[in-house]
């Protein structure tokens, strides 16, 4: 049975929705140190919702952190001014109130042991103290999080969840807890206007998404089949319900968290991230859909997966801490494979000079004035290694000479990449700068990191992290590889671009999660 | 007929466990050639190798291989055929039985190797096989267990002949995160009829180890991606967990594997990622196959509470 709690409290009702008026006008206007308090106090609403948090100083804290009242209506104007003002006043008074969510968790917990019931708090591990404070008879063993320990328990009477159910967010929590419920009944306290996130619950079997059924949403079979799950619903409100009262097209708190995270993440140069979680308790963030180097001990091998909720559990990270080195001027005593295939494209331009530009040509090297720009190809290096601008060009002009041309020297697989990196050093690029440059540097840490593979003993493979060193004699890469055991990969986040593959605390993310 | 889960208390075997197993049953023995099943399960469970002993038990009822069908095979391979460290050379067919060659090593102990020895045998009394596989026909090394076999599905009846031979029709995809937690999970699991008792693991008679043994399901690592004995294709494919699930489908697709049918036990407790991946999978292949009521078809109950199942075919 789903037993939901509805809490209203209309101060806190109002608190929320002036705080949402205001990080909405600092997402549109502000300046970068605002916006990332904006995101503080979305992050905090997140968590006001979800947790049992005691109204008391943190609440006017939090709304200290814009700065003063007068510099918020130079900044935002009037109406923000007001609306923050009246947030402060709110905050104050609730001061002297108690969150009437813990005293219904609290009557609801005492009541629980009273009748001997064996329960569980499905709860974020840094919410625990929030919950532990409302009685002393909870323990450890009273709370729970994560699919696989919820997987693992034994049924039990109750289950309590603070907050909707959704898979993203501090409240997150598994589908399975509608579709393969392991208690007799859910109890679940939300707050007024909070609703269920749509979809949740899924069943990629049948189609049935019993959080969408249960809201009258839809959510029906995809295939037809009966809904072997019959849930009983039963909806108490708890305090004083202030809808009629307001005046205004309210808007579910976590839509609001929802739609601004997804409408400013462009404009605040943010985009959709995976949280690779490591198990020494850091990690990492990747845009979302990005390929990353994972290192399977079990198979020894590596491969260039995309962290999307699969495969990389229990595999290792591997982060390339390549030194970017002789960026900047010519070194042409260090220039190798320029010499190689500038003397065989020489050799067959004195051949066959139309024939190579012709094949060029039908490989898509679209260039105007093709012949004169190959001849151009052959000169020596002197600032720059002349050679085409575009690593498609490039690849092409390889390949035709290699096999069209039988040039065995330059049919080695990885003979393209590395030239292609003496290139772009000559004219003083970096490598990872840009698109095509990534991806070549990509390519060459993977095919060199096969290499190194073998050497990795089974010592360092029982580790959750180490490293091992790049080769002095290996061909344009220096550096080392650091390798991260993976407890898990979070989908969902949508974060700035400064702060991708940047190694952090799992608690320095909190921030980007809504 | 009884099941435990402790080896210790015994009950009737739990509607789950029979529904499971009439599951591999009725797929394997389906008119689909070409199609797929999804079950998903309310925890982390055997159901991949429950489903995987019903497809078994189906393959254990049709006539066996003859001699003359496994004669032909061995004429049609290099004629290579091994038991233990031995090695043998088929030479031809006497009256139904198998003439070989055993092939001398050179040891270079030995000044001079002894001459090479002729035989001549039924097949089943050599217990030999091909290279990487297991024992084509055996005498001695029988499945144990024909009581319990016979009465994992009473509504037909086991051919005693196929306990002696192995077959590769069935094969079992473990989990990506390891064989291991595919087989510990079959070792927990334990029927008993008469004198009569064997585990999940035993009576699914994988390889353990060496091939001089009869096995009647092939063993997939999905971690490393490799099936335990080369030889001929499996034809109906259990995978456990969603991974597994989603390799095999994309080995099926890109034709790495000729297997018709594809079933994947899903743990509906799963991360939200994994279980959308498995939506969107299906989506995907539903342009190429329809829902097909297996149900109503043969007879099948509805789920038990808590599982469902799903059953498509190309169209």
């Amino acid at each position: 049975m789903l037993d939901r709690r509805v809490i209203a409290c209309h101060p806190f009702r109002i608190l929320r929705i002036k705080m949402r008026m205001i990080i909405q006008s600092i997402l549109d206007r502000g300046n970068d140190h605002d916006i990332e308090v904006a995101y503080v106090w979305r992050n905090r609403l997140s968590e006001w919702l979800t947790v049992p948090v005691p109204f008391d100083q943190v609440l006017t804290d939090t709304l200290q952190l814009p700065g003063t009242l007068i510099q918020v209506n130079q900044i935002y104007g009037k109406e923000i001014a007001d609306a923050l003002e009246s947030a402060f006043d709110l905050a104050r008074s609730m001061r002297q109130t108690e969150n009437p969510l813990i005293s219904a968790l609290r009557d609801e917990i005492e009541k629980l042991f009273r009748e001997g019931k064996d329960f569980r708090i499905y709860a974020h591990p840094k919410s625990v103290r929030y919950h532990s404070s409302l009685s002393e008879n909870l323990t450890e063993q009273h709370f729970l999080y994560g699919n696989s320990r919820y997987g693992a328990i034994e049924p039990v009477d109750v289950l309590l969840k603070i907050g909707p159910l959704r898979s993203i967010g501090w409240g997150k929590c598994p589908d399975a807890l509608l579709t393969s419920p392991r208690f007799r009944t859910l109890t679940q306290f939300v707050w007024y206007r909070s609703s269920d996130e749509e979809h949740f619950g899924l069943d990629p079997v049948t189609g049935v998404m019993i959080g969408d059924v249960l809201a009258d949403r839809g959510g029906q079979s995809v295939t037809g089949l009966v809904q072997s799950l019959q849930w009983d619903v039963r909806i108490d409100q708890v305090g004083y319900s202030a809808d009629d009262s307001i005046n205004d097209p309210d808007e579910d708190d976590f839509s609001f968290l929802f739609r601004i995270q997804k409408e400013y993440a462009d404009r605040h140069q943010s985009r959709s991230a995976s949280f690779i979680k490591f198990i020494n308790g850091y990690g990492i963030l990747v845009p979302s859909g990005t390929a990353v180097l994972e290192y399977d001990p079990e198979r020894s091998s590596v491969d260039l997966v995309r962290p999307e909720g699969n495969h990389l559990d229990g595999s290792f990270f591997v982060l390339p801490v390549i030194e970017a080195v002789d960026f900047g001027g010519v070194h042409v005593d260090n220039v190798r494979y320029s010499e190689i295939w500038k003397r065989h494209l020489s050799e067959v331009i004195s051949i066959d000079h139309e024939d190579l530009c012709q094949k060029l040509q039908e490989k898509g090297v679209g260039l105007l004035n093709i012949c004169a720009r190959v001849q151009e190809w052959c000169n020596p290096p002197v600032t720059v290694i002349p050679a085409p601008q575009k690593w498609e060009h490039f690849c092409a002009l390889i390949s035709v000479l290699a096999n069209r041309y039988h040039k065995t020297e330059l049919q080695d697989e990885h003979f393209a990449k590395r030239a292609w990196v003496e290139i772009r050093r000559s004219k003083g690029k970096a490598i990872t700068e840009g698109r095509q440059e990534h991806q070549v540097q990509r390519e060459l840490e993977y095919e060199l990191l096969k290499e190194l593979i073998p050497g990795i003993t089974s010592a360092k493979m029982g580790e959750d992290e180490f490293e091992i060193n790049v080769p002095p004699d290996a061909p344009d890469l220096k550096g080392l590889y650091r390798f991260f055991r993976v407890e898990s990969v979070e989908q969902g986040l949508t974060v700035p671009d400064a702060i991708l593959y940047e190694i952090r605390s799992i608690s320095e993310v909190d921030i980007w999660r809504g | 007929m009884k099941y435990s889960e402790s080896s210790n208390i015994w009950y009737e075997i739990p509607e789950w466990v029979s529904y499971l197993l009439s599951i591999g049953y009725t797929f394997s023995e389906s008119v689909i050639d070409d199609g797929f099943a999804l079950i998903s399960m309310p925890c982390d469970s055997p159901g991949a190798g429950l489903v995987a002993l019903g497809a078994m038990r189906y393959y254990l009822s049709l006539e066996p291989l003859s001699s003359g069908d496994m004669h032909k095979r061995i004429r049609e391979s290099d004629g290579l055929l091994y038991r233990g460290r031995d090695r043998f050379q088929y030479l031809g067919e006497d009256e139904g039985r198998a003439v070989v060659e055993e092939l001398i090593r050179n040891d270079y102990r030995r000044r001079t190797p002894p001459p090479p020895t002729k035989r001549a045998a039924l097949l089943e009394n050599l217990n030999l096989r091909f290279e990487n596989e297991t024992v084509l026909a055996s005498s001695t090394e029988m499945l144990q267990y024909s009581e319990l076999y016979a009465r994992l599905y009473d509504a037909s009846s086991v051919n005693n002949a196929n306990f002696g031979q192995s077959h590769s029709a069935v094969c079992l995809a473990g989990k990506r995160k390891g064989l291991s937690v595919t087989t510990n999970l079959l070792h927990k699991i334990f029927f008993r009829y008469n004198s009569e008792t064997a585990s999940l693991y035993e009576l699914l008679s994988l390889m353990d180890g060496s091939f001089d043994v009869v096995s009647r399901v092939t063993l997939y690592n999905t971690r490393t991606e490799k099936m335990d004995r080369s030889g001929m294709q499996p034809e109906i494919i259990v995978a456990d967990g969603i991974d597994a699930f989603l390799k095999i489908i994309d080995l099926k697709r890109t034709g790495k594997i000729s297997a018709g049918k594809v079933i994947g036990v899903i743990d509906r407790t799963e991360k939200r990622e994994k279980i959308d991946s498995v939506r969107d999978k299906v989506s995907g292949l539903l342009d190429y196959y329809e829902y097909y009521e297996l149900n109503s078809l043969s007879e099948i109950s509805l789920p038990p509470k808590g599982m469902a199942l799903a059953t498509y075919k190309r169209i």
